[in-house]
């Protein structure tokens, strides 16, 4: 058995790796990662998953409802770690499947896969006090730079399901989706912003604004004509008529995305253009939701599967090790 | 259920506000800028506003939050009110709406936990509530109890909180219930009691917190949370906390107010963290922070007030009698004390820092770095780091006031200095402390940004950035050509790779050059005079992309980075040095052999084209599509390639019409080597090709590159394309006036050439440049020549046209057509070439940017002469321009 494999193992019984380990890793995952497109196509059949937020034993709930990662394909729409109590664990086990199966399981960047909010939802201080120091979330975030921002899927029809953007897409429907930020900037300063999401360096920190924040930060919201401004700080929210340009524009079936809680685990908005998936069940161990993933087989017929929480994610052990001596 | 995240405040635009005091005459008085905060006031659980200056960190403002209403908000970024206790009416003017709605969120919502609280007190003496007491306490109760706690409404659980804290009994008598149950092993009543407590405690109010966090109580209160029914077996937490934690005294703590301050916060911790984690909501949870985070605020408040006792803590950590393992734990406890210190408020902080400064701790970290133990060497390290976030002015000013002034050598040892820190860090780079090094080198990453953080001020920054660029730069240099391959780097990229992993290399580790690769960007952004210097004279540049080479492919985007940082500093030194000595060559090496690949690779060298378009970097755009066009071409398919092209093209449209002054202009500081006269003619032709629009015209393109892009977005073919929008005003300025204004008055026309020659200035360096590539580019002119020999004929006429202007133009002026004059007899001399009159009338129209030129060309000779001979591309043709333009030089001055 490889050390990888010995890795997979010890990160499946919930057990996370030593430093040195984390590093070597992180290290095998950059050289994967940076091969990997901004927008890359994924070959169905392939199951996609929404948020885990570290909630480990409800992601092994995931595998056992949606099979092994390697006899099955993943796509996760990001946001891995913070909020539940094993984040580190959970990033780790994804990291390490992705650098022995690259080619089946598919990482998407989250909004959470950044330095600073995952300095105030959980992570950092989780890597804190299960190593001691903060190194190991430095690794993790800076790997969570090489993550690409957007999949599409499509099949011989041309049918295309995306979180994101498809790839080359002219420069109006980019505007279209960065929104009004985006077009503002474009009349008011006359400057192009015309950007192929190609030509993005996404080795950044999720910036405060742009095309990359946006990808990351925006939600659909039924009240909202065109563009809004987001409750969140960041982002925006679209209503049903962006959808729908947006889709129709680049010859979309429906966009799939993450991003938000939905009691249901996954949840269709204007007119099936666009569904959210939901993979945390009983999100922060008390929303009382089911989690859902989506399958699509290879001619991407749809079906949902929910599943609840894993029994002893919300039973199990005391969730967090307190320190074992103090000063003060 | 605040499930949903937020983009959390930083200490940002968002925050910055002025603050205003109306006087009293009326007029507003402006009393500084800083960052505003909602915080805790000082040992209260009342909040208030806070405005902290941004440069002395002295607080500007402090407010409490009152519940009336009393505050207004003004044109989205104006908060203004008048302060009751003070009796003067304030503003804050907020730099963004979006801080501004910000704090005025906060405010409501601090208002609204006010009048609630007076509410309920209300209703409390109103008595208007049904439920008028709670059952009396006893096991036959419980679940009665139980059922008022939990099954209650909102309102109701208010009454019940009232309830609770009014009978001064209610926890005693649980807790007796409690050990009776426990003595009894009646599971049934204890798991009701883990229920009731549990219900409590979610009822979150503070004063209850009070009540069951107290040294009587709390321990019963998480005894009997051992007893949750959902879990099959019960929970030590008790023997946990008496057992096997550890409280560490490094230093006997005498206070007993902060003893059991210490305990409770740990207990407090560990109730939201392992006890309950699960059952508490977000509010509760936020509560249960606070308290931990004033207990926290009041320790290090009352410790650091004890003048003894920091005493007696800095005599322990210097004294050479200290066993190692108690020096550790006091390193430990220095570690915690600092880190635990965030908790106040931040002129506190700072004052705390700075008094411990006093005390002497950096040159305590100075020993502590020097340790064997590595764990200690990393608790040594975060504290540096939590002293340079609060302030790296205090370590900057430790460091200069070391080296400048021996009074301080009564502290135990100077070498602690920055330059033994640096050199401690540069060390493990080296690979010399391998091992030791290893886990450490971010932190030091991060130590050697803050100290050399361009954003602070004042003199001791200087001396820093001295130090590590005299001594360390080089050394990080050194690190990076040490471990690329020695090949020359016009060798294929691939080949390289090859061998790379091979023997021979010196094994620094590749996140080690990643690391350096990233200081070096950061230096590039923040010391970028310095850091020009240095590269343009020792040739970092061409070194650092010499990582192009390493197999590991985010060590080759690294590199792309690191000159798409330079690029973006828009130095025209600095993109004269990349042209001059074919700098991106080892990029589109590397992007070609990676061939048709969408990988991050990819992306950032299309990015950094894209860069050079949409900047307009006329130099940089002309040397990549010049050089380079034949490798790039296979690649067209891509937009950013194609449309690099496309603005190529325009550009050259652009120039055309131009060409004759830019021809004269380049002409005379070709560097003129056995020149064929056939190929003189070709040169001629060519530079049109080379010359690239004014500044005038760069607007409007990029005004109309949206409109050019998305009406003509398949110009698949690589032809040019036309561009109705952009010919008749960039060929308009020179061509129409040449017609329409002939005999009009005459001043537009000098000023229109000089701006010309001034954008030309770039052009003539990356001719040169042209001229060096050698025989191995030739074939790629030929075409190029060719195709401009279709263009040029009917340019002619507009040429003639254009001097016949010209020579018109400076009629008026004597002394300028004199100029012209020796300027034309001159020139041919010097350079052994003719057409040049024209020139001299351009130039000399414009003394001052003559000089301006002039020293322009003299520093990029000047770093001519520094490079080192080695470069196999252009080596040979480094000697022979600077002697030819020096002359020249001379000539012009005149």
């Amino acid at each position: 058995m490889s050390d990888l494999d010995r890795q997979i193992e010890q990160l499946k019984r919930c057990e996370p790796l030593k430093e040195s380990e984390v590093k070597a890793l992180c290290l095998k995952a950059m050289e994967i990662l940076v091969e990997e497109s901004n927008v890359q196509r994924v070959d169905a059949p392939v199951t996609i998953c929404g948020d885990i937020h570290g909630q480990f034993y409800d992601m092994k709930e995931l595998f056992r409802v949606g099979g092994d990662c390697p006899k099955t394909n993943y796509l996760f729409l990001g946001d891995f770690v913070d909020r539940g109590f094993y984040s580190v664990e959970t990033f780790l086990l994804l990291l390490a499947l992705k650098v022995r199966y690259p080619d089946r399981i598919t990482l998407i960047r989250g909004n959470h896969e950044s330095r600073q909010i995952t300095q105030v939802y959980g992570f950092y201080d989780e890597c804190l006090r299960k190593y001691g120091s903060v190194n190991v979330w430095r690794y993790c975030t800076d790997i969570f730079d090489y993550l690409r921002f957007v999949s599409f899927l499509t099949d011989d029809m041309g049918t295309c399901l995306v979180k994101g953007i498809k790839q080359q897409v002219v420069g109006l429907h980019l505007l279209v989706f960065f929104g009004p930020g985006a077009l503002i900037c474009d009349f008011s300063n006359c400057r192009c912003v015309w950007k192929p999401i190609r030509t993005i360096d996404r080795k950044q920190e999720v910036p405060h604004d742009g095309a990359m924040c946006d990808l990351m930060w925006s939600d659909p919201e039924d009240i909202v004509d065109g563009w809004g401004l987001s409750p969140r700080g960041a982002g925006f929210l679209f209503g049903g008529t962006v959808v729908t340009t947006f889709n129709h524009a680049n010859n979309i079936d429906y966009i799939c995305r993450a991003h938000q809680l939905v009691m249901e685990g996954y949840k269709w908005m204007f007119n099936s253009q666009i569904v959210t998936v939901w993979s945390a069940p009983n999100y922060c161990y008390r929303c009382g939701n089911v989690a859902a993933i989506l399958e699509l087989d290879e001619n991407l017929n749809k079906q949902f599967r929910v599943f609840e929480a894993a029994p002893q994610e919300s039973r199990g052990a005391p969730a967090k090790k307190a320190p074992p001596d103090y000063f003060l | 259920m605040g499930a949903q995240d937020k983009l959390p405040m930083e200490n940002t635009s968002l925050q910055r506000v002025k603050v205003y005091r109306l006087s009293d005459d009326g007029k507003w008085d402006d009393q500084g800028t800083g960052h505003v905060t909602v915080d805790y006031l000082e040992r209260s659980e009342e909040l208030g506003l806070f405005v902290v200056d941004e440069e002395d960190n002295e607080t500007l403002l402090m407010h409490r939050i009152s519940s009336d209403d009393i505050y207004r908000k003004q044109e989205d970024t104006i908060i203004s009110w008048r302060d009751p206790e003070y009796s003067t009416e304030l503003a804050l003017s907020f730099q963004e709406p979006t801080g501004c709605s910000y704090i005025w969120d906060q405010i409501g919502s601090v208002q609204r936990n006010l009048n609630f609280n007076t509410l309920s007190n209300d209703s409390y003496h109103g008595g208007n509530n049904e439920l008028r007491e709670l059952p009396a306490v006893e096991l036959s109760t419980l679940p009665l109890i139980l059922k008022t706690i939990v099954e209650s409404g909102i309102a109701d659980q208010m009454r019940i909180t009232e309830l609770i804290l009014h009978d001064q009994d209610f926890f005693r008598k649980l807790m007796d219930v409690f050990r009776v149950c426990e003595d009894l092993e009646n599971v049934d009543g204890l798991h009701v009691i883990f229920k009731i407590v549990r219900g409590i405690i979610l009822l979150n109010s503070l004063p209850i917190f009070e009540k069951i966090f107290g040294d009587e109580l709390i321990m019963d209160i998480i005894g009997s949370l051992e007893y949750d029914p959902d879990i099959p077996h019960v929970q030590h937490h008790r023997s946990f906390l008496n057992e096997h934690v550890v409280f560490k005294e490094a230093i006997p703590i005498k206070d007993p107010v902060v003893l059991s301050k210490i305990h409770q916060t740990y207990r407090v911790g560990y109730l939201k963290d392992v006890i309950l984690p699960r059952a508490l909501d977000d509010a509760t949870i936020a509560n249960l922070n606070s308290i931990i985070h004033s207990n926290n605020a009041l320790v290090v408040s009352l410790l650091k007030d004890d003048s003894t006792f920091i005493q007696e803590l800095f005599a322990r950590l210097r004294s050479s009698t200290t066993s190692m393992e108690s020096k550790k734990n006091l390193v430990l406890f220095l570690h915690e004390f600092c880190s635990l210190s965030k908790s106040l408020q931040m002129v506190q902080q700072h004052r705390l820092f700075r008094d411990l400064v006093t005390e002497g701790i950096f040159s305590i970290v100075g020993d502590v770095l020097q340790n064997q133990d590595k764990k200690l060497v990393l608790i040594g390290t975060d504290i540096l780091i939590l002293f340079l976030n609060q302030d790296p002015s205090l370590l900057r000013s430790y460091v200069t006031r070391q080296e400048g002034i021996p009074l301080l050598g009564l502290l135990v040892s100077t070498s602690f200095t920055l330059s033994h820190l640096l050199s401690f860090g540069f060390l493990q780079v080296k690979g010399m402390i391998t091992d030791f090094g290893d886990d450490m080198h971010c932190q030091f990453l991060e130590i050697l940004r803050s100290l050399l953080d361009s954003y602070a001020s004042g003199s001791q920054r200087e001396t820093i950035i001295e130090i590590f660029y005299e001594k360390h730069l080089d050394q990080l240099i050194e690190v990076i050509t040490s471990s690329c391959s020695p090949t020359c780097i016009g060798q294929s990229v691939s080949k390289s790779a090859d061998s790379n992993g091979s023997a021979g290399m010196i094994p620094t580790k590749p996140e080690i050059l990643l690391n350096i690769c990233e200081l070096l960007c950061f230096c590039v952004l923040h010391h970028p005079y310095r850091i020009k210097c240095n590269f343009l004279l020792n040739d970092v540049i061409y070194k650092v992309l010499t990582l192009t080479r390493r197999k590991e492919k985010y060590l080759v985007v690294a590199a792309v980075r690191f000159l798409r940082t330079l690029i973006s500093r828009s130095d025209e030194h600095l993109m004269n040095h990349i042209v001059r000595n074919n700098l991106l060559k080892p990029i589109i090496e590397a992007f070609v052999s990676n061939g048709d690949r969408y990988n991050l690779l990819n992306s950032v060298v299309l990015e950094l084209f894209e860069y050079i378009r949409m900047e307009n970097l006329k130099m940089l755009l002309k040397y990549l599509v010049d050089t380079f066009w034949n490798q790039l071409v296979k690649f067209e398919s891509l937009p950013a390639i194609h449309f690099l092209k496309v603005k190529y093209d325009q550009s050259l449209e652009n120039s055309e019409t131009k060409s004759p002054i830019n021809v004269l202009e380049s002409r005379k500081r070709i560097d003129e080597r056995a020149l064929e006269k056939e190929e003189e003619d070709y040169f001629n032709e060519d530079r049109r090709v080379f010359t690239i629009f004014d500044e005038e015209d760069s607007a409007s393109v990029s005004m109309s590159r949206p409109v050019s892009v998305q009406s003509q977005p398949v110009l698949s073919n690589g032809s040019t394309p036309s561009r109705p929008s952009l010919s008749p005003r960039s060929g308009g300025g020179l061509v129409d006036y040449d017609f329409d204004e002939d005999d009009e008055d005459y001043k537009p026309p000098p000023r229109k050439q000089s701006e010309i020659s001034e954008g030309d200035e770039a052009t003539v360096e990356s001719f040169r440049l042209k001229r060096k590539l050698g025989p191995k580019e030739e074939p790629e002119l030929m075409i190029k020549k060719q195709r401009i020999g279709k263009h040029s004929k009917s340019k002619d006429g507009v040429f003639a046209a254009l001097c016949s202007t010209l020579s018109q133009a400076v009629l008026p002026s004597k002394k300028t057509a004199d100029l012209k004059n020796s300027s034309v007899e001159e020139k041919p001399s010097e350079n052994g070439s003719v057409n040049c009159s024209d020139i001299r009338v351009t130039s000399s129209h414009e003394p001052n940017h003559k000089d301006k030129e002039s020293t322009g060309s003299r520093s990029c000779s000047d770093s001519f002469h520094n490079n080192p001979d080695n470069r196999p591309l252009n080596g040979e043709d480094c000697s022979l321009i600077p002697p030819s333009s020096t002359p020249e030089m001379t000539v012009n001055g005149s």
